[in-house]
């Protein structure tokens, strides 16, 4: 079963979709910041990254992470999550790496779908 | 504001410590002349594996914070081993360097568990060119006048070179399991291996060779000349509390020659000893929140 990893600073958030990923079947990591996340992907080879863009750990930095998955060995599928939905926000995620952009608030169905999806696709950029 | 996975691994419990017995081979026979002790971070996740621990602590620029958290476990572990015994503790280079108190703290540390600091091995690893060298220096100087031994961890590999040898004058060399495993059928791997064996004869250092696993790879490090053997052929890492009945077996063991009917068989036998892969993530049960709104 491909392995994910879950990125978001908000615990319960972040929980909850881990949580509803593995009732999917997948193997699901989690990570609360930058460093957490880049040593996971250092040692694990990971199928999809789901990470919100706006993390207070993360701040501005979260642009870069995007780049640092895009760019890493095992080129995870990779769907951002944001509040932002500006069509700069979105062009500049896209830019760096992003396949999806899916904008919160959404759900857990609705997110488990664009998993499943993006999971069964080529390397496309996605825009939903 | 959520718990950092820092945090987790700092917390009681965080870190756990598992121990590897290092072999000492003289002809015939088999003796553990020490652990190693080994970290391994919360159960059940990711950062369970050593590497994956270490890369996050390096990143976070905690490595002093977490050795010294690493070392206090793997003492208190390991205190109720035998007293003969040698006991190993990793530490970076990088935190000799900075942590100006990481001696005394390792002294006083050991001094609690009633563990002698002529037991003691620091194993010097590093991940990062740049470190502090005189601070570094002094620290590997006030270990020795302590009683405490230097080893120089993954030599062969990564930022273990000819440059970190000359600094720290290590009392023993560690080899990479990079050029011990299938040495057997790597000519270049068994050359560099004898540079290596030569190079730490010549500097008066004791020579460990780490990852031994196959048979054939055992006979080509004791044909070496190298007596003492760290790997899966005697035991992979376990919690200290599962360590003695090993010992007691690996001690019992008689060494093969050239028939090499190695240890294997009759370790496994013995139960609890099949190597199997760390990393064995348990989850708990999975929540399913239908339509919960995200955000």
């Amino acid at each position: 079963m491909p392995r994910l990893l879950v990125i978001d600073d908000d615990a319960d958030l972040r929980t909850a979709v881990a949580e509803y990923l593995l009732s999917l079947g997948y193997e699901v990591d989690q990570a609360a910041e930058r460093e957490e996340a880049e040593a996971l992907l250092e040692h694990y080879a990971y199928s999809l990254v789901i990470t919100d863009i706006s993390l207070t750990e993360l701040g501005v930095e979260g642009f870069d992470l995007l780049k640092t998955i895009s760019n890493s060995n095992a080129r995870p599928k990779l769907i951002v999550m944001s509040g932002y939905s500006g069509p700069g926000h979105r062009e500049r995620a896209r830019q760096c790496g992003a396949d999806v952009f899916l904008q919160k608030p959404t759900s857990l169905v609705t997110l488990g779908e664009v998993v499943r999806t993006c999971l069964s696709l080529p390397g496309e950029q996605k825009e939903l | 504001m959520s718990i950092s996975m820092l945090d987790k691994l700092l917390a009681p419990g965080g870190l756990r410590c598992y121990a590897q017995p290092i072999v000492h081979v003289c002809g015939n026979n088999c003796a553990v002349a020490s652990v190693e002790c080994l970290t391994r971070g919360p159960q059940g996740t990711p950062f369970e594996s050593p590497g994956v621990l270490f890369d996050y602590a390096r990143r976070k620029v905690a490595e002093s914070t977490v050795d010294r958290m690493a070392v206090a476990t793997a003492l208190a572990s390991v205190q109720s081993l035998p007293g003969n015994l040698g006991i190993s503790v990793n530490v970076h280079a990088s935190t000799l360097g900075r942590d100006a108190m990481f001696v005394d703290f390792l002294t006083e540390t050991a001094r609690q568990h009633g563990i002698e600091l002529f037991r003691l091995t620091v194993e010097v690893v590093e991940h990062s060119p740049v470190w502090n060298a005189t601070e570094f220096l002094r620290s590997l100087r006030l270990m020795r006048k302590l009683g405490i031994r230097v080893a120089l961890d993954d030599v062969g590999t990564g930022q273990s070179n000819y440059r970190m040898i000359l600094d720290a004058e290590p009392d023993c060399f560690k080899i990479d399991s990079y050029l011990v495993q299938k040495a057997h059928t790597d000519y270049k791997r068994r050359a560099m291996l004898a540079s290596i064996v030569q190079l730490a004869r010549d500097l008066g250092s004791s020579v460990v060779a780490e990852g031994v696993e196959m048979a054939a790879d055992l006979e080509v490090v004791l044909d070496l000349g190298i007596t003492l053997i760290q790997g899966y052929i005697f035991s992979r890492p376990l919690p200290v509390s599962k360590l003695s009945p090993i010992i007691a077996n690996i001690n019992a063991l008689p060494v093969p020659s050239s028939g090499r009917t190695l240890p294997f068989q009759r370790i496994h036998a013995a139960g609890d000893h099949i190597p199997q892969a760390v990393h064995q993530f348990e989850r708990s049960a999975a929540v399913l929140i239908p339509n919960r709104e995200i955000g």
